[in-house]
């Protein structure tokens, strides 16, 4: 039985609590405080970590970590993308720059990136659909990396189960290539 | 620095920050946060005052779960016993703001005495 450890990134009110809330299997542990950053549209703000596990068949126990979103806790983001098995990078599409939101978080954990598994989604394509997922692919292929691209609501677990699925998915694929070679 | 902070709050933090390091034998710097992570004020020379603070809030707020988590209540204080020194976060409220107070000391500090002195300026800042 193994126990994978997934990390959700990305920027300040992508839903990277809720995501772990929606398809956690257990009441998520979460470090919201009360946000006093006025440039930020929300009431509340990871300052630690989200912590859930979710279930999967064949007895796989996923264990969530998010991470919180503000670069001033980039401190964080390293301590929790030590031993991750994989990397879900949120984005919202209604934020000012979503291609730099994709740079800054890709760059971030680029050394975890370099063998390990991503998959990113982007929330809030219904009522921002620019750039188009389309276009975010053109600028991960000039980043120079190849990682599955979906639009989703993560507040819908099986949007949230998707993102998982596809990371684990990968992690899989490579796996299977490890053994081949 | 997070601008929109109150400047009574800022005020009122720069003080303690300055009574601490001077109530506290051993006392290194000072650190007064906001629950989210921004520097409100500090005493005496804490490194990289943003990481710090930023550090700070994630310890209070991890501190905090742990103790739920593990039926211990609220923490009032959390200690680092460092090889070269202390280092004491505690959580406190002013005017219905959370804060979070660090201080950093020698390893000569008397652990004991320090906690009191942090605690007891935590409680006053909620008075």
């Amino acid at each position: 039985m193994t126990e994978p450890k997934l990390v959700f990134t990305g920027p300040p009110g992508a839903g990277k609590t809720t995501a772990i809330a929606a398809l956690s299997d257990i009441p998520p542990i979460v470090t919201d405080v009360r946000n006093s950053d006025a440039s930020l549209a929300k009431t509340h703000t990871t300052v630690g970590m989200d912590y859930g596990e979710v279930k999967l068949a064949g007895d796989e126990r996923v264990r969530l970590f998010g991470t919180p979103g503000q670069e001033r806790f980039a401190f964080m983001w390293r301590i929790l993308a030590r031993n991750a098995m994989g990397l879900v990078l949120l984005l919202d599409n209604s934020r000012a720059d979503p291609r730099a939101d994709l740079r800054l978080y890709l760059q971030a954990f680029g050394e975890l990136l370099r063998d390990t598994p991503c998959v990113i989604g982007v929330g809030r394509l219904d009522t921002h659909p620019e750039p188009s997922l389309d276009a975010l692919a053109d600028e991960l292929e000039q980043l120079g990396w190849v990682f599955p691209l979906l639009a989703v609501d993560v507040r819908q677990r099986d949007d949230v189960l998707l993102l998982v699925d596809t990371a684990l998915a990968q992690l899989e694929a490579r796996q299977w290539q490890d053994t081949q070679s | 620095m997070n601008p929109e902070v109150d400047e009574t709050l800022r005020l009122r933090a720069q003080t303690v920050a300055d009574e601490l390091l001077a109530r506290i034998d051993g006392a290194r710097a000072v650190l007064l946060a906001t629950a989210d992570g921004f520097a409100l004020a500090s005493a005496g020379e804490p490194r990289d005052t943003p990481q710090l603070a930023a550090m700070t809030s994630a310890i209070a707020a991890i501190s905090q779960v742990v103790s739920q988590t593990s039926d211990l209540g609220e923490p009032q204080c959390v200690v680092v016993d460092a090889s070269r020194g202390f280092l004491l976060v505690r959580s406190a409220q002013y005017r219905g703001t959370a804060v979070v107070i660090n201080v950093m000391t020698t390893r000569q500090a008397l652990l004991g005495m320090a906690m009191h002195v942090v605690n007891a300026a935590a409680r006053e800042l909620e008075l």
